[in-house]
C-alpha cells in the first residue's frame, strides 16, 4: 500500500509532517486494487487498520476517513504478538524507527498479502449450507464475518501454508458478504414487502449463491474459529463490520443515532415505520418489536440504553483519537471522553429503571405485551454488552 | 404531566445543570444525549419548557451540535 500511494513530506502552516499520505488516496488505492469493493468498504478496512495500529493520523486525531487528512504508516507488523508469524515478517526482524522507508516498505508487502489472505479465507469458509429462512441467512452472515477477521490474518496465513487452498477470484467473497447485508437490510426495512416470500427468496438467493461457491470447502468444514488476542484486545469480526441501526426518524432511536454521530461511528441506518414494528420480519431482528435495534457484526443489540453503552465501549476501542492519549503500544484507554461519570450513569439509570418498571409491570394490559418476555430479553441484551 | 414535570423533573435537572454548559459540567457526555432527547420531546411535542428558561437554553446548546442536527434532521 505504501508503494501504491503518494507518501511524502507535507506542510501544514509551519509544521512539516514527514512521510505521510492522504486518507482519500488510501481509500482510492484500496478500491482500485480490489481490496474493497466500494469506498465505504475501504473506509471500514482502513478504520480497522487504524484500530490495530498499522496506520495513524499524523496527530492521532482521526480514524481513517475518505478526506484530505494525513496519515503515517506505523512500523507495527501484523501478527507480531499473535501466534503465527508469516515468513515475510520473520525475514525483516529489524525494528526500525517510525516513518523509516525500509519499515514502511516491509509493511506494505505485509498488509497487501494479508488483505489478500483475508479475502481468500473469507471465500473459503464463507457460508454454511443454504437455507430458506431469514434467521438462517443471519447465521450464515455471522459465521462468515467471524472468519473474515483482519487481526487473525497472521494465524490464518500460517494455517493456509500447511493446508494449501485454491486461489479464488478476487473480491467474490466480499460481494457475497455485501449481498447478504443487502438481504439483511431488506428484511429490516421491509421496503417493498408486499409478501414475505419475496424477502425469503432474496435472503435464500444470497445464501444460495454464496454456498454454491463454498460448496467445495463446505464438506471439509473448518473448526470453530477462536479469535486471537492482540495487544490485550480480542479481535472480533466487528472490527470491519458496519454498525447497522433500525431507526424510526424522530423516535427514541434518535438517541442512538445522535450518539453514533457524536462518536464518529460508521453507522448504516435502516429507516422504519411504526407499523413495521410488529411484523415477523422485524421481530426476528428485535423480539421486543421496538426501535432502536442494532446489529454489529454477529452481535444483535436491543434497547437504546444498552446500545448506547455498547457504542461508548466500542468507540473507546475504535477511535484513534482516544488511543493517542495513551502511550504508543499500550492498550486503548477503557473509557471514551463522552463516557459520563459513574455517578450520573448510576443515578440516571436507576431513575430510568423505576419509571420503566412501573410502566411495564403495572400497565401490562395497556401496553399489550407480557412483562416477563420484555424484561427477560432486555436483561439479556444488557448482559451482552 | 405538566405538574409532574414542573415539580419533580425540572427541579432535579436544574439542580444538576446549575450554571454549567452540560449536565456533567463543562464537557459534553453521553448523558447529555440521553437527557437531551427527553427534553427535546418535552419541548417540541409537549411544550413543557416555556417556564424553564435555563433548561431551554441548555436544550438549544444541544440542538446546535452538528451531530444532533444530523440525527434529527427535519424534526426541529
Amino acid at each position: 500500500m505504501a508503494t501504491g500511494i503518494s507518501v511524502k513530506d507535507r506542510r501544514y502552516f509551519l509544521t512539516v509532517y514527514n512521510n505521510c499520505f492522504v486518507g482519500s488516496d488510501a481509500v482510492t488505492w484500496l478500491v482500485q486494487n480490489t481490496h474493497a469493493q466500494s469506498r465505504k468498504e475501504a473506509v471500514l478496512l482502513g478504520r480497522a487498520m487504524v484500530k490495530w495500529g498499522f496506520i495513524r493520523h499524523v496527530e492521532g486525531d482521526h480514524t481513517l476517513k475518505d478526506m484530505t487528512l494525513w496519515y503515517h504508516f506505523t512500523n507495527k507488523k501484523l501478527g507480531a504478538s499473535a501466534a503465527g508469524i508469516s515468513p515475510t515478517e520473520t525475514a525483516s526482524t529489524a525494528n526500525n524507527g517510525s516513518s523509516n522507508s525500509s519499515s514502511t516498505a516491509s509493511l506494505s508487502s505485509i498488509s497487501t498479502s494479508n488483505l489478500n489472505t483475508l479475502r481468500s479465507r473469507a471465500s473459503m469458509v464463507s457460508f454454511a449450507p443454504s437455507s430458506s429462512s431469514n434467521s438462517a441467512s443471519l447465521n450464515n452472515l455471522s459465521s462468515s464475518l467471524s472468519m473474515s477477521n483482519l487481526a487473525s490474518l497472521a494465524s490464518m496465513a500460517a494455517r493456509s501454508a500447511s493446508q494449501p487452498i485454491q486461489t479464488p477470484a478476487r473480491m467474490t467473497p466480499s460481494a457475497e458478504v455485501v449481498s447478504s447485508y443487502r438481504a439483511l437490510a431488506q428484511v429490516g426495512a421491509m421496503q417493498q414487502s408486499k409478501s414475505t416470500n419475496d424477502l425469503h427468496a432474496a435472503a435464500a438467493g444470497a445464501a444460495a449463491s454464496a454456498s454454491a461457491s463454498a460448496s467445495a470447502s463446505a464438506s471439509t468444514s473448518t473448526p470453530r474459529f477462536v479469535p486471537p488476542v492482540i495487544g490485550g484486545v480480542t479481535a472480533t469480526s466487528r472490527d470491519i463490520a458496519p454498525f447497522l441501526l433500525w431507526h424510526i426518524p424522530g423516535s427514541r432511536s434518535s438517541r442512538v443515532l445522535w450518539l453514533a454521530y457524536e462518536l464518529d461511528v460508521a453507522v448504516e441506518v435502516t429507516p422504519m415505520k411504526p407499523e413495521h414494528l410488529k411484523r415477523p420480519e422485524y421481530l426476528a431482528i428485535n423480539p421486543n418489536g421496538s426501535v432502536p435495534a442494532a446489529r454489529h457484526g454477529d452481535l444483535p443489540l436491543w434497547e437504546g440504553g444498552a446500545i448506547m453503552e455498547y457504542l461508548l465501549k466500542f468507540a473507546a476501542l475504535d477511535s484513534a483519537k482516544f488511543e493517542s492519549k495513551s502511550t504508543p503500544g499500550a492498550p486503548p484507554s477503557p473509557a471514551s471522553p463522552l463516557q459520563p461519570p459513574e455517578w450520573t450513569q448510576v443515578n440516571w439509570a436507576r431513575h430510568q429503571m423505576y419509571s420503566y418498571w412501573s410502566i411495564v409491570t403495572l400497565d401490562e394490559k395497556l401496553f399489550g405485551f407480557g412483562s416477563s418476555r420484555l424484561t427477560n430479553s432486555t436483561s439479556a441484551s444488557y448482559a451482552l454488552v | 404531566m405538566t405538574t409532574w414535570f414542573n415539580h419533580v423533573v425540572a427541579p432535579v435537572l436544574q439542580q444538576h445543570l446549575g450554571d454549567s454548559e452540560y449536565i456533567n459540567g463543562p464537557n459534553f457526555t453521553a448523558t447529555d444525549v440521553y437527557v437531551g432527547f427527553s427534553l427535546f420531546v418535552a419541548e417540541t411535542q409537549l411544550g413543557l419548557l416555556e417556564t424553564h428558561k435555563q433548561l431551554k437554553a441548555y436544550l438549544h446548546r444541544l440542538m446546535a451540535r452538528p451531530a444532533f442536527q444530523a440525527a434529527l434532521k427535519g424534526w426541529q
